[in-house]
């Protein structure tokens, strides 16, 4: 009964969310307060509806009620419990409806928090919130329906082994949190264009759910990536897959809006091209979920391979980024346009940061898209590798990353680019040492590595040392610093962080894909072998048995220059239902960087394959990423409103001035 | 009806607080831009406050004031003129209430009814396994059985019950899984080798895998004089490719079997495919993986008197019938059971069976492929 109450509940929700999409839409053209007024309780009721909904599907799974086709399709009784609970996201349908109650949550969020927002905007933003949350619920009712009920089952087939992980329970929350807060400044974007007013207030508004959006991206794209590195058993942890670029487009996108709106917030610049971001920015993560969804794609991620999806979730994208996108076409020209400053300045730093993140983003969206397209219409089969988005998208970050340092050091509307340089003298000294350093410790190469170790230097210095400028961390009293630190806008506390974050990911990145050692060898019991200065000692295989598994545990006896460091015991497990084999990594994290092993095949002569890795600082790629991460919590917590202090003009306005 | 009362008053609360704002009158004296102004407001505090901090030179300080004054102006400007007298017309709200609180109820009831059961009561696991033992069926004992040799895993009679079940039931992968099991905790037998090797065989499609193989090679070495060990071994021979040792380990059989062994036929037929093929080579496909579970029904029936085989192979392909019944998505079973009545020489029930394969891939092009190739191999089409 609690699963019929649910799925009554979640069409109930799609009926509410057409009458949220109904009346303030109309309420806000008329000028009709009451109407308008619907929007609120509206977005709450639908929380509840869809919260509802998905708690009842989660009880399904909790109780295996193998009458639900969903849960009779991957569960399985013998699950431990917090698989059975984060399996409801697991699988096409609950992954959807999961989708649906963040959207529903954010859009409550909205009409909780925003009673400072002009009444007609928030009906509008509320109205354009429930259009896609009517989109997508008819999806989940018509084509993707968790609560579809069955004859009962006596037991369920189980769940994708590699999905029986802790990482299931907040990798797609997180990447869903992502993808679907930027639909509030996507939402905020089309009701600025239906109301053709827009102003800096309207960044300040936007701000905060980008922000939010973007954190939840970063650390679900990190997750991700962390679980890929652990639970593949090979040791890589990005591989340039059209899921992985799914979620990377977002948030390429997503940083490139929260600097541009900055831009738009203080000097009321650039609105046009932050509108058109902001619409991109939901757009690509609309593609995502069509890409993820369709079957277009086939991974890990690809739950539901059904043409018939694919066409609804088509249909889906181009009615809102189409319709969004003409409404942009239409309206655009006619705001008015902002501010006006030099080329060298915080605005141009930031217009070069745009330019580059959009470009970077579009080399990712073709590498993604071409082979597909090839694919449909010559029926030719290419893969696009990392050599491609290495040669294309690593180049163009590089003066991305070069000139991070110099944003936060130029002045609004007119900066002074020796100054800026001058500032960051000792991030260059720091830079230059690394590249002695890194090639007399490392002098075998490979040659560029340094300069990328180097490249990561400077940003961590820069940054670091912009902020240490501000508290005047070495000129003042040291008893004035905390004083001046508490004084300091959150705010540039979290631009510190997230370009700090920034440098540690990288400085994981070079270090990482430079020096990872890599061996395979056969070993029988007793045996040892040599990686990266440990020496392991495999004592052999033995038995065990999980839950819903069984497993061959190798334990290795590790020592360093003759002192035991640690022992390690990767795994092979057989799940049994469905049957299906997994490897379970064993890691040793130093701070040099992670040791890591894999047991492989048994041999005939009772030796075992055994893949060693030595991943330097590997673990920095995801440190960078929760700094980054808590960057973005930082400036979040900042309710000051920043203004950016314009210097006037002493000459004559130079000929070259930016303007939209 | 407990279930609609509910779906009743669900939609009532959601309707009630969904047109409260209808009913009630708007609030006086909120101006549109109230927040926008606010905004402004506070960049101008914040100007002030960086001044302070010795942040900004007052001639930065006086120019962003200049700036957000000329924006917090413009916006007033912006209100004033769109300001409207909303309360001034007073609306007529009991149409639009009466709308969607009559359009609501219908058209959830309408989208509910495309995938709803409101007839169809819960089914969680605890309730299931709390039945006694008589009003359980078989597959919840089963599940029964099963959670106590999750928790007992070295329970060896465990084992050695449920692997022959699994058997019945077509479950050959546990079934293998179960034998080996209860070989390794009991102690190995002849009984538990065979079936765990043909569990293996079957599960696998019809192939001999490395094994079964040994398996097999290892209940001949026990006892010597069963026929079944051989046959097998034989037919993985013939899997590898070595089709003439296969042929002369079928012919040796033969010569050895008794008089009226039931199982001459399956072997004659292996014998008559080979010579076929060894006498035309390279013409001829090696056969599909589709021959293996019939002959090996034939096997396995073989062993046991002639009553009890036709109960026990009737048992295993109705038991495959009714899982497809309930699950009819397992294409490979399909083709098992459309296959097993062939060989039964129940040519309708095959026909019948194919057709409603059929019906479960209506746009699956790959299975129905292989199930018109599978009809035309036995014959079912003409």
């Amino acid at each position: 009964m609690i699963v019929e109450l649910g799925h009554f509940s979640l069409v109930l929700a799609l009926a509410v969310a057409l009458v949220q999409m109904a009346l303030p839409a109309w309420g806000a053209r008329r000028g009709d307060r009451q109407l308008m007024a619907v929007a609120e309780p509206a977005a709450l009721v639908q929380l509840s509806l869809v919260l509802f909904a998905f708690l009842a599907l989660m009880h399904a799974y909790i109780t295996s009620d193998f009458s639900v086709e969903t849960v009779w399709a991957n569960s399985h009784t013998a699950k431990p419990l917090i698989y059975k609970i984060s399996g409801v996201w697991g699988n096409h349908e609950g992954s959807m409806l999961l989708w649906v109650l963040i959207l529903a949550l954010f859009g409550a969020a909205v009409a909780l928090f925003g009673t400072n927002l002009p009444a007609s905007l928030r009906a509008t933003v509320l109205a354009v919130q429930a259009g896609i949350a009517v989109a997508f619920l008819l999806f989940i009712v018509l084509t993707s329906n968790p609560f579809v009920r069955i004859p009962p089952q006596p037991q369920g087939r189980g769940l994708n082994p590699i999905l029986q992980d802790p990482a299931l329970a907040f990798h797609p929350p997180f990447l869903y949190a992502g993808y679907v807060g930027l639909s509030i400044a996507f939402s905020f974007a089309v009701a600025a264009l239906i109301e053709g007013r827009i102003d800096a207030a309207w960044a300040r508004w936007v701000r905060p759910w980008t922000l939010a959006a973007w954190m939840c991206l970063t650390l679900g794209i990190a997750m991700g990536s962390w679980w890929a590195y652990y639970e593949l058993g090979w040791g890589g942890w990005w591989f340039w897959d059209p899921v992985e670029n799914a979620s990377f487009m977002p948030w390429l996108a997503a940083t490139a809006l929260l600097h541009s709106a900055l831009v738009m917030e203080k000097r009321e610049a650039l609105k046009v091209w932050t509108i058109l971001l902001a619409i991109l920015a939901f757009s690509l993560s609309l593609m995502g979920t069509f890409l993820v969804r369709s079957g277009v794609l086939t991974s890990v991620h690809a739950f539901a391979v059904d043409p018939k999806r694919g066409i609804f979730i088509l249909t889906i994208l181009v009615v809102l980024i189409g319709g969004a996108l003409a409404l942009y076409a239409w309206r655009a020209p006619q705001l008015q346009p902002g501010g006006l400053f030099a080329p060298i300045s915080r605005e141009g730093a930031l217009v070069l940061n745009n330019v580059l993140l959009t470009t970077g983003c579009a080399t990712v969206l073709v590498g993604t898209l071409y082979p597909l397209l090839l694919e449909s219409i010559t029926g030719a089969k290419i893969s696009v590798g990392p050599p491609y988005f290495n040669l294309t998208f690593g180049l163009l970050m590089l003066p991305l990353l070069a000139a991070m340092p110099f944003g936060p050091y130029l002045g609004w509307k007119r900066g002074d680019l020796a100054a800026a340089a001058q500032r960051l003298f000792a991030a260059a000294i720091a830079a230059l040492l690394a590249v002695v350093t890194t090639f007399a410790i490392m002098w075998r190469g490979p040659w560029l590595a340094p300069f990328g170790i180097a490249l990561a230097v400077w940003i961590i210095v820069g940054a670091a040392s912009e902020w240490a400028t501000r508290v005047q961390l070495l000129t003042g009293q040291a008893g004035r610093v905390w004083h001046r630190a508490r004084g300091l806008p959150r705010s540039a506390h979290g631009t510190m962080l997230a370009h700090l974050g920034i440098g540690l990911t990288l400085l994981g990145i070079v270090a990482t894909s430079a020096w990872q050692s890599e061996r395979v060898v056969a070993m029988r019991p007793g045996e040892s072998t040599e990686i990266a200065g440990y020496v392991l000692t495999f004592r052999g295989v033995a038995p065990a048995q999980g839950p819903n598994y069984q497993e061959q545990v190798g334990l290795f006896a590790v020592t360093s220059s003759g002192s035991p460091v640690t022992e390690l015991s990767p795994s092979k497990r057989l799940y049994d239902a469905p049957r299906q084999a997994t490897t379970e990594a064993a890691i040793h994290a130093a701070i040099a960087g992670d040791l890591y092993v894999v047991l492989g095949d048994e041999l005939k002569d009772g030796g075992w394959v055994v893949r060693l890795y030595f991943n330097p600082l590997v673990r920095l790629i995801w440190i960078g990423a929760v700094v980054m991460a808590l960057g973005g919590g930082l400036s979040l917590s900042d309710r000051r409103l920043r203004v950016g202090a314009p210097r006037r003009a002493r000459r004559a306005i130079p000929s070259s001035l930016f303007t939209e | 009806m407990l279930l609609w009362l509910l779906f009743a008053m669900l939609t009532a609360v959601a309707l009630a607080v969904l047109l409260a704002p209808l009913t009630r009158a708007p609030r006086a004296g909120e101006r549109a831009a109230v927040g926008t102004l606010a905004v402004y407001r506070h960049q101008l505090e914040e100007i002030d406050a960086e001044r302070e901090r010795g942040w900004v030179s007052e001639a930065e300080a006086l120019a962003a004031r200049a700036e957000v004054s000329r924006r917090l102006l413009a916006s007033a400007d912006a209100e004033e003129s769109a300001t409207k007298p909303a309360a001034a017309l007073p609306r007529p709200r009991a149409p639009i209430a009466a709308a969607v609180a009559a359009l609501v109820p219908l058209l959830t009831l309408a989208l509910y009814l495309i995938h709803g059961s409101p007839g169809l009561p819960s089914f969680p696991m605890a309730g299931r396994l709390g039945l006694p033992p008589e009003q359980a069926n078989i597959a919840e004992l089963i599940a029964k059985v099963e959670r106590q040799l999750r928790e007992h895993p070295e329970d060896g009679q465990g084992w050695d019950v449920i692997a022959p079940i699994y058997f019945r039931l077509g479950r050959f992968r546990e079934a293998a899984d179960a034998y080996a099991k209860a070989t390794r905790l009991q102690g190995e037998s002849v009984r538990r080798l065979a079936g765990f090797a043909e569990s293996e065989v079957l599960a696998a499609d019809g192939i001999v895998s490395e094994k079964a193989r040994a398996a097999f090679e290892r209940i001949l070495q026990l006892e010597p004089s069963r026929p079944e060990p051989r046959f097998w071994l034989a037919l993985a021979k013939e899997q590898d490719g070595k089709l003439a040792e296969a042929l002369a380990d079928y012919r040796a059989l033969l010569a050895q079997a008794p008089a009226g062994a039931p199982w001459r036929e399956a072997v004659d037929g292996r014998v008559a495919e080979l010579s076929r093929r060894l006498a035309a080579p390279g013409t001829s496909e090696p056969p599909p993986p589709g021959p293996g579970p019939s002959a090996a029904q034939v096997m396995e029936a073989e062993k046991l008197p002639a009553q009890e085989r036709a109960r026990m192979i009737g048992q295993m392909v109705d038991g495959l019938a009714e899982r497809l019944k309930r699950d009819g998505s397992d294409l490979a079973g399909w083709l098992r059971l459309v296959n097993a009545y062939a060989v039964l020489n129940r040519k309708d029930d095959a026909r019948a069976a194919l057709a409603q394969a059929r019906q479960h891939f209506p746009t699956d092009a790959k299975a129905l492929g292989e199930l018109a190739a599978l009809a035309k191999s036995l014959g079912l089409d003409s």
